[in-house]
């Protein structure tokens, strides 16, 4: 009995447990039209509500289904805030998240946006 | 002359030793392990997630495969069964029930697939890692119930729907268990495959069924090998009748319980079963249930279901996604099983006379399907355990990012393996029809509606196949 009371008790441990949050980064997009192919993305990345600069920004790209290869680029800083992907190519239609890591100097933030990219 | 897998040099030998299944339990186990803590705790991003990749990707592709090139392995495998020593444990303090008549066949698996597979598509069970991991809890949990309420192996016959989906898809496999001599079993005083087996160094015993009928034996000193407890078949199977790979889990219980040496792994021609099969009826309803919903599955990830939602909702008005999928369950299999119903009835017989006429096209469907999630993200489970990994503060290197598989490449695959199962169809429909009598016009007549239904969903599935995929979370946009 003890010991079924010591699992239940991990288990409520293990399920109060949250995720991180990873939206440190506010993401905004601009993409035209997002289509399966590579499409140029402007990112609008902000931070503590000041716009990031001079930070070396990668982004992967992924769908929300399990078992889709993830497309990764490096974005270029085009003014403060705004960094651009050139040729992102998306590989399916559907939904993707884009995950953002930004570095600047020894701080890394990171940042998440959703968009729907059709076929 | 047959091919005794269990005679091999290393595999058989690795088969015929008392811990195979345990050592391929356990990685699975641990993965189990893994997936759960990464669905409960990593970020709720499908792809990035070990519970969802490995659940949804890799567990379905090499289900699929291992079944296709061997047998029923993942059964072999579960780490489900690993849960029989707390089975045991609590057994002590349960009563025990017999499970209920009217439930000892399938028509509970087939109800709890069409739900499983409504709500996969409702609540989009394959983007969520946290339901992912509940999910594998609440399978752990039921198999540990059921078999500790029930008798041990009900879970597998009559409730777990995977199981059941790997019994129906393993009659194309290349591999069954059966009796090297059934002049032996003839004579076998234990049924002891069945029964399993109790033997001391001077008696033995079966262990189960009616052991009134069972005098106990009393033996010359033997070898210490054979000495100790054998269960036999927990899914109550009885070698040297076994036709077919129905219920057999590949959990080897009969070759150790065997004091014979009388169990053999055969290697068999893979459309054997299908050509001489005739199930019962709610054998039939699963696969014929199988077939079409393996292609209203594949169908649900392409953009003409999309549209199809989209049609709907403007016909009836609504956005209610449960009525619309509802519906769409509800026509898609009706259609399915009125048209194979109707061809039937057409090459005058029984459904369960020529269901096995659809036995690898399920496969390929199936199969074709897995192929293209696992061909595409068989890399990315290894990052994700590593990123695990290093979240429990194990030393490792992050990983690289894995290279993008071209989708339009895995195409071609489907299709020779939609077409082998079409040829394969078109064979044992063939066989079916006539015996080994040539193609005469009253053949002919008998086997054309099969012949139609066959091509029909062939060419449903390489339709679906050239579609380009897409993974969507919603109904409607």
């Amino acid at each position: 009995m003890k010991f079924f009371l010591k699992a239940l008790f991990l288990l409520c441990l293990l399920l109060a447990c949250t995720p991180a949050k990873q939206n440190e980064l506010t993401v905004k997009l601009e993409i035209t039209n997002p289509k399966v192919g590579k499409v140029p993305i402007v990112l609008l990345l902000e931070y503590q509500s000041k716009p990031l600069t001079k930070a070396i920004v990668t982004v992967r790209g992924d769908m929300t289904h399990a078992g889709m290869s993830p497309v990764q680029a490096e974005a270029r800083e085009l003014e403060a805030g705004r960094y651009a992907l050139d040729n992102f190519g998306f590989t399916m239609s559907g939904d993707w998240v884009l995950s953002i890591t930004a570095k600047k100097g020894t701080q890394t933030l990171t940042g998440e946006a959703k968009l729907g990219i059709n076929p | 002359m047959t091919l005794d897998v269990l005679r091999l040099p290393i595999l058989g030998a690795f088969l015929r030793w008392h811990y195979s299944r345990f050592v391929l339990q356990v990685p699975l186990f641990v993965l189990a392990l893994l997936a759960i803590y990464d669905g409960f705790t990593g970020r709720q991003l499908a792809p990035t997630n070990t519970a969802t990749v490995a659940v949804w990707v890799h567990y379905r592709g090499l289900v699929a495969l291992a079944l296709a090139v061997f047998g029923n392995l993942f059964c072999a495998a579960c780490p489900l069964m690993l849960t029989r020593g707390s089975t045991k444990f609590l057994k002590r303090f349960l009563p025990e029930f017999s499970f209920p008549k009217s439930l000892r066949n399938k028509y509970l698996v087939i109800g709890a697939t069409v739900l499983f597979l409504f709500t996969y598509e409702y609540f989009d069970l394959w983007a969520s890692p946290w339901i992912t991991a509940w999910l594998m809890i609440a399978y752990f949990v039921a198999a540990l119930v059921v078999d500790a309420v029930f008798p041990v192996g009900t879970f597998c016959k009559y409730v777990c729907p995977l199981g059941n989906f790997n019994f129906a898809l393993s009659k194309v496999s290349p591999t069954q268990i059966t009796a090297k001599d059934q002049n032996v079993c003839n004579s076998c005083e234990g049924k002891y495959c069945l029964n399993g087996r109790l033997e001391t160094n001077s008696t033995r015993a079966p262990i189960q069924g009616n052991r009134a009928e069972h005098v106990l034996l009393q033996l010359e000193p033997i070898n210490a090998k054979t000495i100790g407890t054998f269960p036999g078949c927990e899914t109550n199977l009885f070698v040297p009748s076994i036709q077919s790979n129905e219920d057999c889990t590949l959990c080897l219980n009969c070759l150790r319980a065997c004091p014979y040496d009388n169990v053999a792994l055969e290697v068999r021609n893979p459309l054997r079963e299908a050509i001489i099969d005739k199930p019962k009826s709610d054998w039939t309803w699963f696969v014929v249930l199988l077939t079409w919903a393996g292609l209203l599955n594949a169908f649900a990830m392409i953009p003409p279901y999309f549209g199809l939602a989209a049609w709907l909702s403007a016909l009836l008005g609504t956005r209610d996604e449960a009525l619309l999928l509802g519906i769409i369950f509800t026509v898609a299999l009706g259609l399915g099983f009125s048209l194979t119903v109707l061809a039937a009835k057409a090459s005058r017989g029984l459904l369960r006379d020529w269901v096995g006429v659809l036995y690898p096209l399920m496969l390929a469907i199936w199969g074709g399907h897995y192929l293209f999630h696992f061909i595409t993200g068989a890399s990315t489970l290894l990052p994700n355990i590593i990123n695990l990994l290093m979240r429990l503060e194990l030393p490792l290197e992050p990983p690289a990012l894995v290279s993008t598989v071209r989708l339009d490449a895995i195409f071609p695959f489907q299709v020779v393996v939609s077409y082998l199962a079409f040829l394969s169809s078109l064979y044992i429909a063939y066989q079916k029809a006539s015996g080994q009598k040539r193609l005469t016009r009253a053949v002919l007549a008998v086997i054309l509606p099969q012949v139609l239904l066959v091509l029909l969903i062939n060419t449903i599935t390489i339709l679906i196949f050239s579609q380009p995929m897409q993974a969507r979370g919603s109904l409607l946009l």
